[in-house]
């Protein structure tokens, strides 16, 4: 039977109109809704067991528990550990991004040696051969700078540098350091903790304790539970900042005076309250009395009556206490450290509930290491200018762990000199950050959660603490190795042996040298220590401050900005949402200064302009912002990558680029502040 | 649409003399519910924040300048702006504790809601969604990624109150009368400062009643009649009356705020 | 066969060089536009300058304006089929096309304007009853269905299809058939007209829209109304003579072009007074109660002045509504041509504003201005959809008998 075109017409509209009536046709529509929301480019949810383990996040200049998500095994997300004392459930930005960073483009995902200009990709046994056959060559001319202050990996890696025979064991700039170093010029020994928890007043002297200083979610939770006491927060400093937003008082000075400010307050506790029992009160009378009320006032701009009102407060508070530090958590003058260090000594407030706590310095496993009193009372901002001018050899093999000091120190011309005269230069980064693509060598450090990690009483602790985490994952993402396993390795091979096998077995002394059990260490147990030391302080020994930078017309006040990054990381792959159009504006870094500076400066806001420093200039956008005083610029730290990925790599600029430094006592460098030139690009 | 009422409300409070604008919650909520990362994020108007920071500023020159953060999730308003124009029923009110849903496989993506939502709660997927290479990983099985064209916002992490809710069927406790912190939504678990409260409105026990009855309470654009439940918390005058707009004399007579 | 003889009978036309030289010209313009949409349907409507600010732009401004001035076509098919307005045969299948091409025209913006074009269709699947864009999506779809019944005939009169029996027979029935479409057009139409002013005016978030109204429909469902037929049948005569400017041949007489000016003049008198009483009570009214000033609604340095009011109300509107319902200014052609104009302009303006200004204000106290400037991939596809119609209207011009008069005229 022939199909003829009438038939064949009716065949398929009947069948049109049959197949309308059957469900196909409708479901098939339906499910539009199914197949456009699951293309095949759209990623799947990956479903499984949950589990929270306990972990460390370092990625700022703190250290504190967080709690990471796993599903299957996977981790999916951080969260803050309720458990953890310098947590108690809270994050900061760089944790929250944590996971998401272990897959950051930026990560180093093997070892890399340098070939000319590039890098190629090396295993690592050949990585370890060329590291050990660099070190034998070298000699004892060999240095490290550390960024982890906190983590038994420095130790190990530092007791590799000095059994090599070398004291050259640097931490990079920390307030820590300052803080410590200010209480051993009062002859006191220990690290500097303050019981923000037992105060029920506390003067912050530029500490931007809720911005990025210190242990910042610590002072967060103290802060806030303060605020149910009614405990009053007052700030001191020169800018607006996160702090000074919530505070209950912003009192504005000149920048880099907080010591003068602190001195002031010295001088009118004095005249009302002469304490009994501290040395050298004497002599610290008599460097104090210069800073009369008038004095104080003309140098800070703080109004002689603002000051009275706040000795008074001081006075009248039971618990009160005074914080010093900077808005760029690093760079503090140790002078300013020490006299905010007096005014709590003229208080009684050491080692008393609600004061400042001296810390004991905790235990060193690593034998050949130096004590980390030592290494802290080191400075690497000076050591690096020493290179840099030929004032001290430069190291044959200079070792970078944890730490970016092409990018993150101040006068960076200067210490990118020396980190140029450097023989070979090796860098233990977990990323391509700027000092490891201009190493020689890279040797990826496996990030926290990838490996065993510890720290011990970060700056800032109202009491020493001990946190270890065990690796959360089963091995490493990548072709990365704990820096302290490959260090401890490497020293067997160059018969400088450090006593121990693994990174692993040191935690295991450290645990047991803290008198800790290491399986309990390692499932999130913390130790909390209960001693401070009892210290014999003497006021003689402070030296009056400086104001920093007392000849400029014009200052810069970098502010740290865990939202933008840290002196460790740079913007995480999560954060560049966070990052505000008042610090970044398309490629530009804006920069802050009230409406009087800029006109006198000649700029409007949203110019185009270039700050000039000591070692360059860089270029910025104006806004204007009520909430930095007069005759101060106000910039972000943490901007102006050149190396990393594409979340961060060339938005804004670098302000350590511009950020000079001033020699400072015990010989230590200032740079929290520094003098700038603005003119209009 | 009806307005229904619920036995429920869930709800926050905001402490915003608390908030520094740290950034952790906006940065907390991307990962928990799966919000791609973008590489530029500077233009504001496009990015994708369930939780945006806005900075107050009590407009004074220097020194008697005063600033607040002011974070600002979905306020899952009682009377939603945005729901009631969906025309496919994309996004609703109506399943018991008063989370305005958002539906991605529903979504035609006509942006209708995001011109009625005076807050900008609601954001649109310009493009598809990208994670560099391997960052899929991490994605939490909570919320689907979504693909290009469609709206989404803010749900109070309301896989969270599924969770608990089956927890408590579990345990045998009743679903709906849910303890204070079974249910919260990752911006309040990880604030440093415990700034964002969160919990039943409902429940005269729960923190966010007492803080919401506080004379020191305000909704954004309250008047506007959208009745948020997400509640904003001050001492400061001045961050208070920047929660709605007054004219001039009212400000004067000081009633509304 | 020559093409000669698909051309309406007793006509005289271009040569087809030159026809095919200016559809060639047509096409530069629907070549990118063709890009923008490939771009926009491939990427993500990212490609766009629109943001999460500005959800609503220049297409659903541009989706606005046609239907508004597309709106000739409802209005004058009830002036015509159902009040009896004989004259009005003259320009109504001019008005039916234009009226098609506005209708489909936006309706393909539509789908690129939607983020999620294969669900389109969910508003008849899913449909939200108490949304007002609900009820703008059933009634655009029917009426646009509606138009291209309408349109059908008078494909099926050129002169060789017409042969087909059928066909002539269809086209017949289908006249016979008008006044019911006309009808059901008229009901579509009247209620999507509103429904478009109803979408802005329920955002009860949006102080700038926001309007009261009666029962469930806010004012701005019936100034939207209004507005549309007050200018729809000004647009449909400006497009017949813009059409006799290029052709160079009369097509329409002046005297039923005086007409369509004189029901347009006299809608756009009584939308004024409505839109003017609306406009103080808004200022006097809604926004005070929402603690909002009518200085705050407006911002120069954003780029939405109050200019745009004034011109919107006075130039465009109070001005033209008064010249058109003067007999001595419809006597002139170029001041009736100029009030139609200006008549249109206001009518864009109002819908420019009703989208885009509506999402420059910022409610929240804290909140700030931004601008919003559409992007070639908006523009390309919005020049798109107009070649697309001079497309549509250069063949049926060429090959359809759309002007009953245009062979008497050009005795």
């Amino acid at each position: 039977m022939g199909l003829d075109r009438r038939s064949f017409i009716s065949l398929v509209a009947g069948g049109v109109v049959g197949s309308l009536a059957t469900p196909v046709v409708w479901k098939t529509l339906d499910d539009v809704s199914i197949w456009s929301q699951n293309w095949p480019w759209i990623p799947r949810l990956k479903y499984g067991e949950e589990t929270l383990l306990p972990s460390l996040c370092k990625l700022g200049t703190d250290a504190y528990g967080v709690q990471v998500k796993l599903v299957a095994g996977h981790p999916v997300a951080a969260y803050g550990n309720p458990e953890h004392p310098l947590s108690r459930g809270g994050i900061c930005p760089l944790g929250a991004a944590s996971v998401q960073l272990l897959y950051s483009p930026s990560r180093v995902r093997s070892p890399k040696k340098r070939v000319g200009n590039s890098f190629e990709d090396i295993s690592w046994e050949e990585a370890e051969a060329l590291l050990a056959e660099q070190l034998k060559s070298a000699g004892k001319d060999v240095a490290l700078v550390s960024g982890d202050d906190t983590g038994t990996a420095a130790e190990v890696l530092a007791g590799l540098v000095a059994a090599l025979g070398s004291q050259q064991a640097y931490f990079m700039p920390s307030e820590g350091a300052a803080a410590a170093a200010a209480l051993k010029l009062l002859g006191g020994d220990g690290l500097v903790g303050y019981d923000l928890e037992g105060a029920d007043y506390v003067l912050l002297l530029g500490a931007d304790a809720l911005g990025a200083w210190g242990t910042t979610l610590r002072n967060a939770k103290a802060f806030a539970d303060g605020r149910e006491r009614a405990v009053r927060v007052v700030y001191v400093g020169p800018a607006m900042t996160a702090t000074a937003a919530v505070a209950d008082a912003w009192i504005p000075c000149t920048p880099g005076t907080e010591g003068v400010v602190a001195m002031g307050l010295a001088n009118m506790i004095l005249e009302r309250r002469s304490p009994s029992k501290v040395a050298g009160l004497a002599e610290f009378r008599k460097q104090a009395a210069g800073f009369t009320p008038d004095a104080v006032a003309t140098r800070s701009g703080v109004a002689a009556e603002t000051l009275l009102g706040l000795a008074k407060e001081l006075l009248a508070a039971g618990k009160p206490l005074v914080v010093p530090g900077t808005t760029a958590a690093q760079g503090l003058a140790v002078s300013d450290a020490a006299a905010a260090l007096a005014v709590n000594v003229l208080l009684d407030r050491i080692n008393m509930p609600g004061g400042v706590m001296v810390l004991p310095w905790g235990p060193k496993v690593v034998a050949a290491a130096p004590d980390k009193k030592a290494m802290m009372g080191r400075d690497v901002v000076g050591y690096l200018a020493a290179v840099a001018a030929g004032n001290a050899p430069a190291p044959k093999v200079l070792l970078v762990h944890a730490a970016n000091p092409a990018y993150a120190l101040p006068d960076l011309k200067t210490a990118q000199t020396a980190l140029d005269k450097a023989g070979f230069v090796v860098s233990f980064s977990s990323f391509m950050d700027e000092t490891a693509a201009q190493a020689d060598l890279i040797l990826p450090d496996s990030l926290t959660y990838e490996r065993y990690d510890d720290a011990y009483t970060p700056y800032g602790s109202g009491q020493a603490n001990y946190t270890m985490a065990a690796p959360i994952l089963k091995q490493p993402l990548f072709a990365t190795k704990a820096a302290a396993d490959v260090a401890l390795g490497v020293a067997s091979k160059l018969g400088a042996d450090l006593g121990f096998a693994s990174f692993e077995d040191v935690l295991k002394a450290k645990a047991e040298a803290l008198g800790l059990d290491f399986e309990a260490a390692a499932t999130g147990s913390v130790w909390l220590g209960t001693e401070f030391a009892v210290q014999q302080l003497d006021l003689a020994k402070v030296q009056a401050p400086a104001s920093a930078a007392t000849a400029a017309d014009l200052t810069l006040v970098p502010v740290a900005n865990l939202k933008i990054g840290s002196p460790k990381v740079a913007t995480p792959p999560f954060g560049t949402n966070a990052i505000s159009p008042r610090e970044l504006q398309g490629k530009d870094m804006v920069v802050a200064m009230n409406a009087a500076t800029a006109s006198k400066l000649g700029v409007r806001a949203g110019d185009a302009v270039t700050l000039s420093g000591a070692g360059g200039e860089c270029r910025a956008r104006v806004r204007i912002f009520e909430g930095v005083v007069d005759g101060a610029v106000m910039a972000p730290l943490g901007l102006g990558h050149t190396a990393w990925d594409a979340f961060s790599r060339g938005k804004g600029a670098n302000v350590f680029q511009i950020l000079g430094t001033q020699a400072d006592v015990a010989g230590f460098t200032r740079f929290a502040t520094a003098p700038v030139g603005v003119r209009k690009a | 649409m009806q307005h229904m009422e619920f036995k429920v409300k869930w709800g926050m409070v905001i402490d915003l003399d608390k908030c520094t604008g740290c950034g952790a919650c906006s940065i907390a909520c991307r990962a928990e519910n799966n919000i791609p990362p973008m590489q530029d994020a500077s233009n504001k108007l496009r990015t994708t924040d369930w939780m945006n920071i806005y900075e107050l500023s009590n407009g004074k020159k220097f020194p008697d300048l005063e600033i607040a953060y002011l974070p600002r999730p979905c306020m899952q308003c009682g009377k939603p702006s945005c729901s009631t124009v969906c025309p496919v029923v994309a996004t609703t009110k109506d399943e018991e504790g008063g989370i305005v849903s958002q539906v991605y496989p529903r979504c035609i993506g006509c942006r209708y809601c995001m011109a009625a939502c005076p807050y900008h709660a609601r954001y649109f997927n310009w493009f598809d969604p990208i994670w560099p290479e391997g960052m899929e990983k991490t994605l939490t099985p909570y919320v689907s990624a979504r693909p290009r064209g469609v709206v989404e916002k803010c749900t109070f992490c309301h896989h969270r109150f599924n969770a608990a809710k089956e927890q408590a069927r579990m345990s045998g406790a009743d679903p709906l009368d849910l303890p204070e912190d079974a249910y919260i939504p990752a911006c309040a678990e990880v604030c440093p400062t415990g700034a964002i409260v969160f919990g039943n409105l409902k429940n005269p026990e729960h923190r966010v009643a007492k803080l919401a009855a506080s004379k020191y309470a305000f909704r954004l654009l309250a008047r506007l009649g959208t009745d948020p439940q997400v509640y904003y918390y001050s001492k400061r005058d001045w961050v208070r009356q920047l929660g709605d707009n007054y004219l001039q004399k009212e400000l004067k007579g000081g009633e509304h705020v | 066969m020559s093409e000669r003889e698909f051309w309406p009978e007793g006509v005289e036309r271009c040569d087809l060089g030159k026809f095919l030289a200016w559809l060639g010209f047509i096409s530069i313009f629907l070549v990118w536009g063709a890009y923008g949409a490939y771009k926009v349907l491939g990427t993500g409507i990212g490609v766009t300058a629109l943001d999460n600010y500005f959800g609503f732009g220049l297409w659903i401004t541009f989706d606005l304006a046609v239907i508004a001035l597309g709106a000739g076509a409802f209005f004058s098919g009830f002036l015509r089929y159902i009040m009896r307005i004989d004259e009005l045969k003259n320009i109504i299948n001019l008005a039916v096309i234009v009226g098609f091409l506005c209708y489909s025209g936006a309706m393909l913006i539509l789908v690129l304007d939607i983020g999620q074009p294969l669900r389109a269709w969910f508003g008849y699947w899913h449909p939200n009853v108490h949304s007002m864009l609900t009820e703008v999506i059933f009634c655009i779809t029917c009426y646009c269905t509606v138009l291209i019944i309408e349109y059908v005939p008078l494909i099926l009169e050129n002169r060789q299809i017409a042969k087909n029996r059928f066909c002539h027979h269809l086209a017949h029935n289908f006249h016979v058939y008008m006044p019911l479409f006309a009808g059901i057009g008229t009901f579509l139409s009247t209620f999507h007209q509103g429904s478009l002013g109803g979408m802005y005016g329920v955002l009860f978030g949006r102080p700038f829209v926001f309007r009261e109204g009666f029962f469930i429909w806010p004012w701005t469902f019936f100034l939207f109304v209004a507005s549309a037929i007050a200018s729809g049948p000004a647009f449909t005569m400006l497009c017949a003579t813009f059409m006799e400017t290029i052709t160079g041949r009369k097509l329409v007489s002046y005297e039923t072009k005086k007409l369509m000016g004189k029901i347009a003049g006299l809608l756009l008198c009584f939308y004024m007074f409505f839109k003017i009483l609306d406009t103080y009570a808004w200022a006097k009214g809604i926004l005070p109660g929402m603690g909002l000033t009518f200085d705050q609604m407006y911002n120069s340095a954003a780029g939405y002045g109050k200019t745009w009011l004034w011109v919107e109300l006075f130039w465009c509107g109070v001005i033209p509504a008064i010249m058109l319902v003067t007999p001595a200014v419809r006597n002139r052609p170029a001041l009736l041509y100029t009030a139609a104009i200006l008549d249109c302009v206001g009518i864009v303006i109002n819908r420019f504003v009703f989208t885009v200004q509506a999402l420059a204000i910022p409610v929240m106290p804290f909140d700030q201005w931004f601008s919003y400037a559409p992007n070639w991939a908006e523009w390309s596809t919005s020049l798109m959809i107009i070649a697309y119609g001079f497309l549509v209207m250069s063949l049926s011009y060429r090959y359809l008998p759309i002007f009953p008069q245009e062979r008497a005229l050009n005795r």
